[in-house]
């Protein structure tokens, strides 16, 4: 059994920043699958916006990631998120992080530490039907699989997590 | 160690500052709906735009021109605050602390440390 931070050490995860700049803090800790980080630097910076009134000066898919990640890590207010429905609990503990055109699965393994499991666009989520179900019982899959230290994730709602 | 995404500062100071004013106006909106009752359509016939230019202003990523959250903001029934402050000042605090020791040394020998922070401390003490 191990911390994020030795799972890390063993390339099992891998700590993502936040993209702070030098005055800002760590408030929360944000870790990720490594086939996460393939899709953050292969897949994204290229992904164009599905939505539908979509202009170009408005934030690309990869600069809506930028916002959520430094809003998570830096410790931002989340309210934004939790009144916009932009953050949901879903069964088993597993949460779902939403952008216009981006979907983030994971769970919360203690108040203020995100571990990302699974990653979509909206559109895809939306085309197939099932697959946001299926993210969920994956980041189950490789939650029970990490040999995290337990309790491996905590249950409950913002003020629990954040 | 830890990654980062492939985004320059300059790219991240006007895409953060469009999702900021988007989210600030996504909340107006949450809350003129909780106390007023407005509706995006209601904000929409305000604005004598269709609804569907509404929806997309306000879910957070569009680049709005100054004008036009002006005028969601009125619609909504809210005033803009806009401020500049020197970057890496944090809100509020424009007075330099005093140095203090760092906090492992505190926990190392909280005593001694202490008694040198009081020393420290600019303020007259009382006998």
């Amino acid at each position: 059994m191990a911390t994020p931070a030795t799972l890390c050490e063993r390339s099992e995860l891998i700590k993502l920043g936040g993209g702070l700049s030098e005055h800002e803090q760590p408030e929360r800790l944000l870790y990720a699958f490594p086939h996460i980080i393939q899709w953050l630097d292969k897949t994204l910076p290229s992904l164009p916006s599905d939505f539908k009134h979509f202009m170009e000066e408005d934030l690309s898919p990869l600069e809506q990631v930028d916002v959520l990640f430094h809003d998570f890590v830096s410790g931002n207010d989340m309210s934004y998120y939790e009144r916009s429905h932009s953050m949901t609990p879903t069964a088993l503990g597993v949460w779902e992080l939403k952008t216009t055109d981006v979907r983030f699965f994971g769970w919360f393994h203690a108040p203020r530490c995100f571990i990302i499991a699974n990653v979509d666009t909206k559109a895809r989520c939306l085309e197939f039907e099932g697959l946001n179900g299926g993210y969920r019982d994956n980041a189950v899959f490789r939650r029970r699989n990490l040999d995290l230290n337990e309790p491996k994730f905590i249950t409950g709602g913002y003020a629990d997590v954040l | 160690m830890s990654y980062e995404l492939k985004v320059d500062d300059r790219q991240k100071a006007g895409s953060r500052f469009i999702a900021k004013v988007g989210k600030a106006l996504t909340l107006a909106a949450l809350d003129a709906r909780a106390t007023s009752g407005f509706t995006q359509q209601a904000v929409a016939q305000k604005l004598n735009v269709n609804r569907s230019v509404i929806n997309r202003w306000l879910r957070g990523g569009a680049n709005l021109t100054l004008r036009t959250v002006g005028e969601i903001a009125w619609a909504l029934g809210f005033e803009i605050v806009f401020e500049l402050r020197k970057r890496g000042l944090p809100q509020g605090k424009n007075i330099q602390k005093p140095a203090l020791e760092p906090i492992d040394s505190v926990q190392q020998d909280s005593r001694k440390s202490m008694s040198s922070q009081l020393q420290k401390t600019p303020y007259p003490v009382e006998p």
